[in-house]
Formats: C-alpha cells, structure tokens, sequence
C-alpha cells in the first residue's frame, strides 16, 4: 500500500528535488503539490493525504498555521514539518500546532524517507541536529516564571513509562515489558501528561528530547 | 540685518532726541525762571531808588521852606548864616538825590525838568541870608507869596510827573515782563510739546520694532517646528526603508541563496547514495563538497538573522525577542533574565520592529559599554498599552535635560526613541553613574490598534 504524500514549498527548486528524492521511492504517492499555505490546506481538504510534508515559512499563510489547518480538515494526516532552522522556538511551535516531524531541509536528502516512514506510523521524528539543541542547556535563558523541572513531580515509574513512551513504545508494548495491565499504563500516561502539561505524543517526545532522556 | 541694525540707530537717536529736549526744557526753564527774578528785582529796586530820591527832594523842599519861614521870624545876620548852612545841607542833600534819580531814570526831559525848577527855586533861595536881612513881615509875606511858594508848587508838579513818569515805567515794565514771561512759557510749553511728540513717535517706533521682531520669532519658530516634522517624518521614512531593506535582503539571502544551497546539500547526499559511487576518492570529494555547502548555508542563515530574524515575521514578537537574548546570552555572557506577561503573538509590523530593534539596541549598548554582570528583560502586554523593560546593573551614565545619554554614544538610544515615537510610542531613560541603567518602551495599544486597521 502506498503513502499518499501532500508537498508544499513555496521555493519551486526546493519541491522539485524533493520531489526527486520521493519519486525514487516506489511506495510514495505524490498526490498533490502546494506553493503556498492557502494551496497546501486547500490539497490536503481534497486529499485527505497520509503525510503532509509542509515548509515552514510560506507565503500568504506560513507552514506552521497552514499544519493546524490541515489538520482540522484532514485529522489522519501526519504532517510532517520541513525548515530551514533548527531554532527549537520553529520546533516548539509545529509540535504546538500538531506536526509529528520535523526536519532540516539541508538534512532532507539523508532523513526524509525515513521521517515520512517514522510519522506515517504514529510515531515523532526530528532531525539529529534539532534534537542536539534541545540537548544544548548552556546558552537557555533563564525564564523569570519557569518553575524548576516538572520532571521533579513525576514518581520513578511515572519517569519511566515517560522514557518508553518516548522512545516510541506504544501502551502495549509497555504494558507487556512492565508486566502492569494496559490501563495502568494509560493511567500513567495520563498523569505524566498532566503534570508535565503535554497535549500530543509529539510533544512529549519533544519534552522527552529536551532534558536528553533520549536522542 | 543691515535693517534691522539701521532701525536700531533710529530708535536710538529717537530716544537721545527725547533725552536732549527734555533736558533743554529743563535748562529753558531754569534760565527762564532766573532771568524773570532777576528783572523783576532790578524794576522793583529802580522804582524804590525813585520813590527814595523823590521823598527827600520833597522833605528838603519842605525843610528849605521851613528854614527860610524861622529865618524870617529873626532875620539877623547870625540867623541867615544858619540859613545858609542849612540851605546848603540841603542842597547838597538834593544834589545826591538828584544824580541818583537821573541815573536811575530813563526819563531824562523829565529829570532836566525837574533840576531846572530845582535851580531856579535855589537860585531865589540862595540869597536870602543876604538880601532879606532886617526885612518886615510884610515884605516876607510877599517874598514868600512871590518867590517861593509859586516856584515849590512847581517843583512838586515836576517831582510829581517824575514819580508819573517812574509809576509809569514800572507798569510798562511789569506788562513787558509780562508778556516775556507768557512768551518764555509758550517756548517751554511748545519744547514740552515737542518732547512729548518725539516720544510718543518713538514709543511707536520701538512698538512696531518689537512686534515686527516677535512676528519674526513667531516665523522663526514655526519653520523651525516644521523643520522638525519634517525631520522626524524623513527619520520615519529612512527608518522604515533600512527595515524594509533589511528584510528583503533577509529574505534573498535566506530564501534564494539558503534554500538553493541545502539543495544542493540534498543533491550532493543523493549523489553520495547512488550505487554507481564507489570510489573512495569521489566519496570523500562529494562528502566535503557538502560540507562547504553546509558551512555556506550557515554563514547564510547567520547573515539573514543579523539582518532580520524570520522569526519575528514567522513566529511572532516574544520568539524573536527570546532568539535576540539567547544570543546575546551566548555572546556576551551576561546572565540573562526574560519574564513575559500576556504578550500576543503578532501585532502590527511596525510594532514589532519597534520592539524588537529597541530590545537590539539596549542590549548592544549593554554589551559594548555597561560592563553590566546581570540584564533583566521584561515584556507585558497590558490593557492600554505593550510595555518593554530592559534593566541592567551596569556603570550607567549622566543624563541630559532630553533624558539622552550626555555623550555622543547614545546615538542608539535616540534611533530607538525615534522608532518609538513613529509608532506613537515613548521611550524612557532612567540611568546615572554608578546605578545602572533602566530602559521602558511604552507603546499604547489604541495606537497599535489603528496601525493594525
């Protein structure tokens, strides 16, 4: 079964070798192509793609607001961002507006195949170079508000469910591994959820990143 | 100015002029005033002399009368000796007066007159003591009748119309003097006329000078204030063209040149992955090609956010100033604390600019010359207005009257005073040496409100 695949740059040599890259691979379908947020939303209303590969900054409406919007109107797609920055702001933002990936456009050769393969599947994908500045503390400012890490709330098997959730384990395999039942698991999910104030598995992976729990 | 100047030396000898007839008035008025006391005296004293003179003519007249009347009663010779010398006391008395009335009167026919008569009486006096010795009463009677009484009644008509004549002259005089005093008055009234002209054309002058100069300071002013506008309007302007600038060129560079480059980046791994590369050589060669290109893309990337950071059109206000202070922190050191209170993601471009080039400034100067240890950076968004807060613990520095840094180096701070005031915000200084610096950017938000519509 092949991926149906939405492509929206607005940098025509950009979706052209894109494009190159995904026609190598028999499995994608390139079912529609966009220059701008307003095309991209407008394709994925009427395609209802699998995977949404979106820039980040378009014209007209930017990647980022056109990904809520692609999936208000198609739920199932995965989007997947694509940017020139690695700017954990750009990341922090699409993770927000529901992106399941995202990655460095100079980067795109190496990763996109196995990032559109990664988010078709439920799971997050971001490119290594992102996830090494979530890992790079040192230069983080110092938010007056930020309380200390609401890590600290969570209770060991809390943390380590948080672990395994971010590693890509779906509730049953922790359920099995853990030997709890599955409602346990998902108890503990939710809590963790709660206390950490995470909304999609995309952002708990991303949290999960940031304090370097995994790479 | 030649004008003016010229119009400065009329006003001036306007006021000299003034000055000069006033004082001459006054100097007129003193001479006047002396010259009418000293005639006055004079007339007053001639007519006294006058009056004197004639007063003992007649006493003697009528001492001669007596003498020569008790010389009859016993006319001896020893008696007519006394008369003699008695006549003689007299007339020598009379010769005084008589010199002294005729130099004291003008009236010379009258005084001649007068000292005929005189002569004449003394010439039938004088011989009495001689001519009259032993005589009867009845031959003195008729002497007396014949002789004497007839020539004193003349002389008292004669000293009568001398004294006429000096009464006379004392009122001429007084009516001249008179008129000399009405005409010396009417002088020194039409001086007082003529000062009082002259000031009041002098008073006029200096009106219509001074009015004439306040017009010219109102024009002064106006071209002045709209040199201002005009000013702070082509500031506005130049402002908003470097922005404008700034960013295509951001765009340009990040956009064409960026994209095209992680292209290439992404062509060069497709070629890396084709089978038919095996070489190591080629390899290698394609692997550092790509590592150019990615060093390129960097420098790029780096350029375009100098310029102008995408994210502050991307993502919004509050990233951009978070990636402007993560650098700073990264730059400079300087321990770093953000809070931000219910900032909006996206206001009116030009707000955002605002905000985010003051921030930029204040941080630059905090960097090159605070020597500050610790900045703390605030934004909230309140009801009425966008408020920015950059404090740092610095050196600080003297303020001027403005609120603007004393030196030259707070060029910056005035370009962000501009940027503020464009989007009819305000922007405070509060710094002294030693204390550290605080900056507040105050942006109502009605302003932005319409900027936005």
């Amino acid at each position: 079964m092949s991926v149906r695949i939405l492509l929206a740059d607005d940098h025509t040599l950009m979706r052209q070798g894109l494009r190159h890259i995904l026609e190598k691979h028999a499995d994608f379908d390139i079912v529609a192509e966009a220059s701008s947020g307003i095309e991209a939303v407008e394709a994925a209303r009427a395609q209802k793609p699998d995977v949404a590969i979106v820039d980040v900054a378009m014209k007209e409406l930017n990647g980022i607001e056109a990904a809520s919007q692609i999936l208000k109107c198609s739920p199932h797609t995965a989007v997947l961002m694509l940017s020139m920055y690695s700017d954990e702001r750009y990341v922090l933002r699409a993770v927000k507006a529901g992106a399941r990936g995202y990655v460095l456009k100079n980067s795109a050769g190496d990763e996109l195949i196995s990032a559109i393969l990664t988010v078709q599947k439920g799971m997050a994908f971001f490119s290594p170079a992102v996830a090494r500045i979530f890992q790079d503390g040192s230069a983080r400012l110092k938010d007056a508000r930020e309380t200390s890490d609401r890590f600290e709330l969570l209770t060991s098997r809390e943390r380590q469910i948080y672990q395994l959730l971010a590693e890509g384990n779906s509730n049953k395999e922790i359920a099995t591994r853990l030997s709890l039942s599955l409602h346990t698991v998902e108890t503990h999910r939710w809590h963790v959820m709660e206390k950490l104030d995470l909304h999609s598995t995309a952002e708990l992976v991303l949290s999960a990143v940031r304090r370097g729990l995994v790479t | 100015m030649a004008g003016a100047l010229s119009k400065r030396a009329v006003l001036r000898a306007g006021y000299a002029g003034v000055v000069a007839v006033l004082v001459l008035s006054a100097v007129e008025a003193y001479r006047i005033q002396s010259t009418i006391s000293r005639q006055h005296l004079e007339i007053y004293r001639q007519f006294v002399d006058q009056d004197a003179g004639l007063g003992t003519l007649r006493r003697n007249l009528w001492l001669a009368g007596n003498y020569v009347r008790d010389f009859f009663i016993l006319p001896t010779p020893a008696q007519g000796e006394l008369l003699h010398s008695q006549l003689q006391d007299l007339k020598n008395e009379n010769e005084q007066a008589l010199q002294h009335l005729a130099l004291s009167s003008n009236d010379a026919g009258t005084a001649a007159k007068l000292r005929k008569r005189l002569d004449e009486f003394w010439a039938v006096v004088d011989p009495l003591p001689r001519t009259m010795l032993h005589t009867t009463g009845g031959q003195q009677y008729d002497f007396l009748q014949r002789e004497i009484v007839p020539r004193r009644g003349q002389l008292y008509n004669a000293m009568l119309a001398l004294a006429g004549a000096s009464q006379q002259r004392f009122q001429n005089s007084q009516s001249e003097f008179a008129s000399a005093r009405r005409q010396a008055a009417g002088r020194l009234l039409m001086m007082l006329v003529a000062a009082l002209l002259l000031s009041v054309l002098v008073v006029r002058l200096s009106l219509r000078h001074a009015e004439n100069l306040e017009l010219q300071a109102e024009r002064h002013y106006a071209a002045v204030e709209q040199t201002k506008g005009e000013l702070q309007q082509l500031s506005a302007r130049l402002l908003e063209i470097e922005e404008e600038g700034k960013r295509k060129l951001s765009r340009e560079l990040h956009d064409e040149i960026g994209q095209t480059l992680a292209l290439l980046q992404i062509e060069i791994s497709h070629a890396q992955s084709l089978p038919e590369v095996r070489s190591a050589a080629l390899i290698g060669s394609l692997g550092r090609a790509r590592e150019l290109a990615e060093r390129t893309v960097q420098t790029v990337r780096d350029t375009a956010l100098l310029l102008r950071p995408a994210l502050l059109d991307d993502l919004g206000l509050v990233p951009a100033l978070q990636f402007l202070l993560e650098n700073f922190l990264r730059r400079s050191r300087i321990a770093t604390e953000f809070t931000e209170e219910g900032v909006a993601d996206r206001f009116p471009d030009a707000v955002m600019t605002c905000v985010y080039r003051v921030l930029q400034e204040a941080l630059h100067n905090c960097e090159k010359h605070s020597g500050a240890a610790r900045v703390r950076v605030a934004v909230r968004q309140l009801p009425e207005c966008l408020l920015l807060e950059v404090e740092d613990n610095g050196r600080g520095f003297s303020l001027n009257a403005n609120g603007m840094p004393l030196k030259s180096s707070g060029l910056g701070l005035l370009g962000s005073r501009e940027r503020a005031a464009i989007v009819g915000g305000t922007l405070a200084i509060d710094s002294a040496p030693g204390r550290g610096t605080r900056i507040a950017l105050r942006i109502p938000l009605p302003a932005v409100c319409e900027a936005a519509a």
